[in-house]
């Protein structure tokens, strides 16, 4: 059965020779757990026999050991349908972003003159990339600048910045996580994404290529998209398309064959050489080549072609590296144009929130704090803070804030250039949807209401409020992060209202005086702590009323001022009616305040 | 008494509404707290989604004492407000913990917001009243326009809250879009309560004795 013969055609006709699974069971069920596998190797499961069959069988056997062979063996349909049947194939979408130069230098500013990226190709500036205004006067990429100029008189030239362009392909990969953990990065301008798993959370294919579309509107990348078995033809097929209409998608093997034949074979990027002499022989498309003898093709273009070949096909092993994102997220953003406008830069910072959240998702992490530069081009940079009170990823809620924070900004002059750079990433997973909405009042969860009040407020401006095991008054409480629960018994008669510094009272006749003379109602109460901590306090307490309803708690000062703790006591101003009974309170009510020029009284607190 | 007979049969009819019976259309009300206070207000009650103005002459003089045992209902364990929460905006002192947690105020529902310049209480009041996480808002609001308490008002209906605003004894000149305006003033007989306007109910003044703590 191993026996092939000399001039077996690769894949004559519409019939594929018997081929191995296409991919392996170990890559199956991925999507789902690992994001962190380094190589996807995509036909680990790959079982040797067909590849390695029709490569390094001796050609000594004629045609018919060949037919008898293929009687017996399913054909390579039954088999692609026997597995998609398991769903053990891969499925891979290619995005390739046909004006990336042009769109990587000029994002949110649009030029008005017609624009294109050039390059040095051999000493000459060649034309990379072009806008449409100058696509529409004839000028193509590949062009000399020289021809472009005789078209276009009127041209912005760029030089292509390769460095910006990676950086701007690693965001978009990481983007594009969010999608599926299998990323891989095809230079120039194209990324990949492993999305067999992922079918189930978008609702099919479509409701996929529709959110991965409505994600790039904001991110402003015109894009063609392809979707294939295999990565290669998958590249491929996005390399032929040339606009949204045309876009290929082959769902399993037998339409990939059909889609791949139709593919001319200049979008393998094969050799220069290599293309001209296919061309000499008459092989214009991927079908032409299938038909040649694979030894001779592999002996005529390079066994890495043939190689090439089979991992469109999926009859070879073909790994692709996984994209790690990096630990933090950091993007800047170069302006062509200083921006003045508040919503210019709320929408240049939109893009680069979409671009961190779909980071967060793809880490399944979220932040709570980001940082923002605006650059200008002659004073200091202006920095934001946004400060989330909880953990989030929601785009929609850091806009919201990044907008009221840029709102307040006042801008010495335009923003050349934005940056962004997260906080620490903290582990937050997706959320669970609920399928009756039973909150009564969540209409806006609380730590967004808190967010948005310290957006404009500051953080300090907005806060909780619990108890501290303290005797001393003031110290009993204390200003906390809202939300934060604090239990314990209260004893004694405390006011409502505490005054943040206790008022010194005016003293009338030795008694002390709040408009009008003050009658005790409840008190004495001892408070005497604090001598270990520098901030001692030895206080008699009275609830007292005054002329006017007002209930006011107030206290004596029991140490005369400048005296140390050890100092002996200043008798008792208070001179009991009666002698204590079983209820002390019931002998206190009765006490009386003795007048004191020297007494020194405090207001602390109002019971209103 | 058949001029009576007309009389009540004028009435059974239905199509006539008497002042008294406005009261019991208003069904969401927050209990008061206060036995005395509760039958002078339409429905029994503090009004739901709508705002209480209390007018007095410094701020500190009765209104938490006022509104307390209606926040303390809120808190409590069967209240279907238990996890909603209680902003304070621009307190003129320290809102006393021990005290609120001995009144049975859940201190970690408190939301505090010291905005300072008027505009900002005014902007953080209408946030809290309108986002719909807060059963009460507490604002000391400074000198404002009425279309700055019409606002409070709408956002306060949107957002199913109780917007308590307590200002000064010289707004009450001006015009008010509160569900239930009061003024608390005091001399040495004693604290009295004005109630100002309530919707549904009519003005009166009581003795506020039932303030005193």
């Amino acid at each position: 059965m191993s026996k092939v013969g000399k001039s077996l055609a690769l894949f004559p006709e519409d019939e594929l020779p018997p081929g191995a699974p296409l991919h392996g069971g170990a890559q199956q069920g991925r999507n789902a757990s690992d994001a962190s596998g380094g190589v996807s190797d995509s036909a680990s499961g790959y079982a040797a026999s067909a590849a390695q069959r029709s490569f390094d069988a001796l050609p000594e056997q004629d045609t018919t050991s060949v037919r008898l062979a293929r009687a017996v063996q399913p054909t390579f349909a039954e088999q692609a349908a026997a597995q998609s049947a398991t769903g053990r194939a891969q499925l891979w979408l290619a995005l390739r972003f046909v004006a990336f130069p042009l769109e990587v230098l000029c994002r949110e500013t649009v030029p008005d003159k017609a624009t294109v990226v050039v390059a040095d190709h051999s000493g000459r500036s060649c034309v990379v990339a072009c806008d449409q205004r100058a696509h529409d006067q004839g000028v193509r990429a590949g062009m000399p600048l020289a021809a472009a100029y005789a078209l276009v008189h009127e041209l912005e030239v760029l030089p292509q910045d390769e460095a910006q362009e990676q950086a701007a392909l690693e965001r978009l990969a990481t983007w594009a996580k969010k999608f599926t953990p299998l990323v891989s990065l095809c230079s120039p301008g194209a990324v990949l994404l492993e999305v067999r798993g992922s079918l189930a959370l978008f609702e099919g294919m479509q409701g996929l290529l529709s959110s991965v579309q409505r994600d790039l509107q904001v991110l402003g990348f015109a894009h063609v998209r392809a979707v294939a078995p295999t990565p290669t033809a998958a590249l491929w097929m996005a390399q032929h398309t040339s606009s949204q209409s045309d876009e290929g998608i082959a769902l399993d093997d037998v339409s990939l064959k059909a889609q791949l034949g139709k593919l001319p074979v200049a979008v393998t990027a094969w050799p220069e050489h290599v293309l001209s002499r296919l061309q000499g022989m008459g092989v214009r498309t991927l079908r032409d080549c299938l038909r040649l003898p694979r030894d001779g093709f592999a002996r005529r273009m390079g066994k890495q072609r043939l190689k090439e070949l089979d991992q469109a096909l999926g009859l070879a092993p073909d790994p692709r590296v996984n994209y790690q994102p990096p630990d933090k997220f950091v993007a800047r953003r170069e302006l062509l144009f200083a921006l003045e406008s508040v919503n210019m830069i709320v929408r240049g910072l939109d893009t680069l929130v979409t671009e961190l959240c779909g980071f967060l998702r793809g880490r399944q992490s979220g932040i709570q704090n980001i940082r923002i530069t605006l650059y200008h081009a002659h004073t200091t940079a202006s920095v934001l803070n946004v400060g989330t009170a909880s953990t989030c990823r929601d785009p929609a809620r850091l806009m919201a804030l990044v907008h009221e924070k840029v709102e307040q900004l006042v801008l010495p002059e335009g923003v050349v250039a934005l940056s962004m750079v997260s906080g620490r990433l903290y582990p937050l997973t997706g959320f669970d949807g609920q399928l009756f909405n039973d909150t009564a009042h969540g209409d806006v969860p609380w730590p967004q209401l808190v967010e948005k009040l310290r957006a404009r407020l500051g953080v300090r401006a907005v806060t909780g409020l619990c108890l501290v095991p303290e005797h001393r008054p003031e110290q009993a409480w204390k200003y906390t992060e809202p939300g934060t629960v604090s239990t314990m018994p209260v004893s004694g008669k405390r006011p409502l209202w505490l005054l943040a510094q206790p008022y010194r009272m005016p003293g009338r006749e030795g008694l002390p005086y709040w408009h009008g003379v003050l009658t005790v109602v409840h008190g004495p109460e001892r408070i005497e702590s604090g001598w270990w901590d520098g901030q001692d306090a030895a206080r008699d307490y009275f609830v007292v009323v005054n002329p006017h309803q007002l209930m006011l708690w107030v206290y004596r000062e029991r140490r005369p001022s400048g005296q140390e703790a050890h100092a002996a006591y200043p008798q008792p101003v208070f001179a009991a009616a009666d002698a204590v009974g079983d209820d002390p309170f019931a002998a206190a009510r009765t006490y009386e305040i003795t007048p004191d020029p020297e007494a020194r009284w405090y207001v602390h607190g109002l019971f209103a | 008494m058949p001029m009576s007979d007309a009389l009540e049969q004028l009435i059974d009819h239905g199509k006539v509404w008497r002042g008294g019976q406005m009261a019991s259309t208003q069904a969401r009300v927050i209990p008061t707290g206060h036995a005395v206070l509760d039958p002078f207000l339409p429905g029994g009650g503090w009004p739901r989604a709508a705002l209480t103005e209390i007018l007095l002459d410094g701020p500190g003089s009765g209104e938490l004492q006022l509104v307390l045992p209606a926040l303390t209902h809120l808190c409590a364990d069967d209240s279907p407000d238990l996890n909603r929460w209680i902003s304070w905006i621009a307190p003129p002192y320290v809102p006393y913990a021990p005290a609120l947690a001995k009144a049975g105020i859940k201190l970690s529902r408190m939301l505090l917001v010291h905005a300072r310049k008027g505009l900002d209480v005014m902007w953080a009041a209408e946030q809290a009243l309108r986002c719909g996480t807060c059963s009460a808002v507490l604002v000391w609001a400074p000198k404002v326009n009425p279309k700055a308490l019409r606002r409070l008002q709408l956002a306060a209906e949107e957002g199913d809250s109780w917007g308590i605003v307590v200002r000064n004894t010289q707004a009450q000149r001006e015009a008010s879009p509160a569900a239930v305006r009061l003024r608390l003033s005091a001399n040495e007989a004693g604290r009295t309560l004005h109630l100002l306007k309530s919707r549904g109910g009519r003005p009166l003044r009581i003795a506020a004795d039932f303030l005193t703590p």
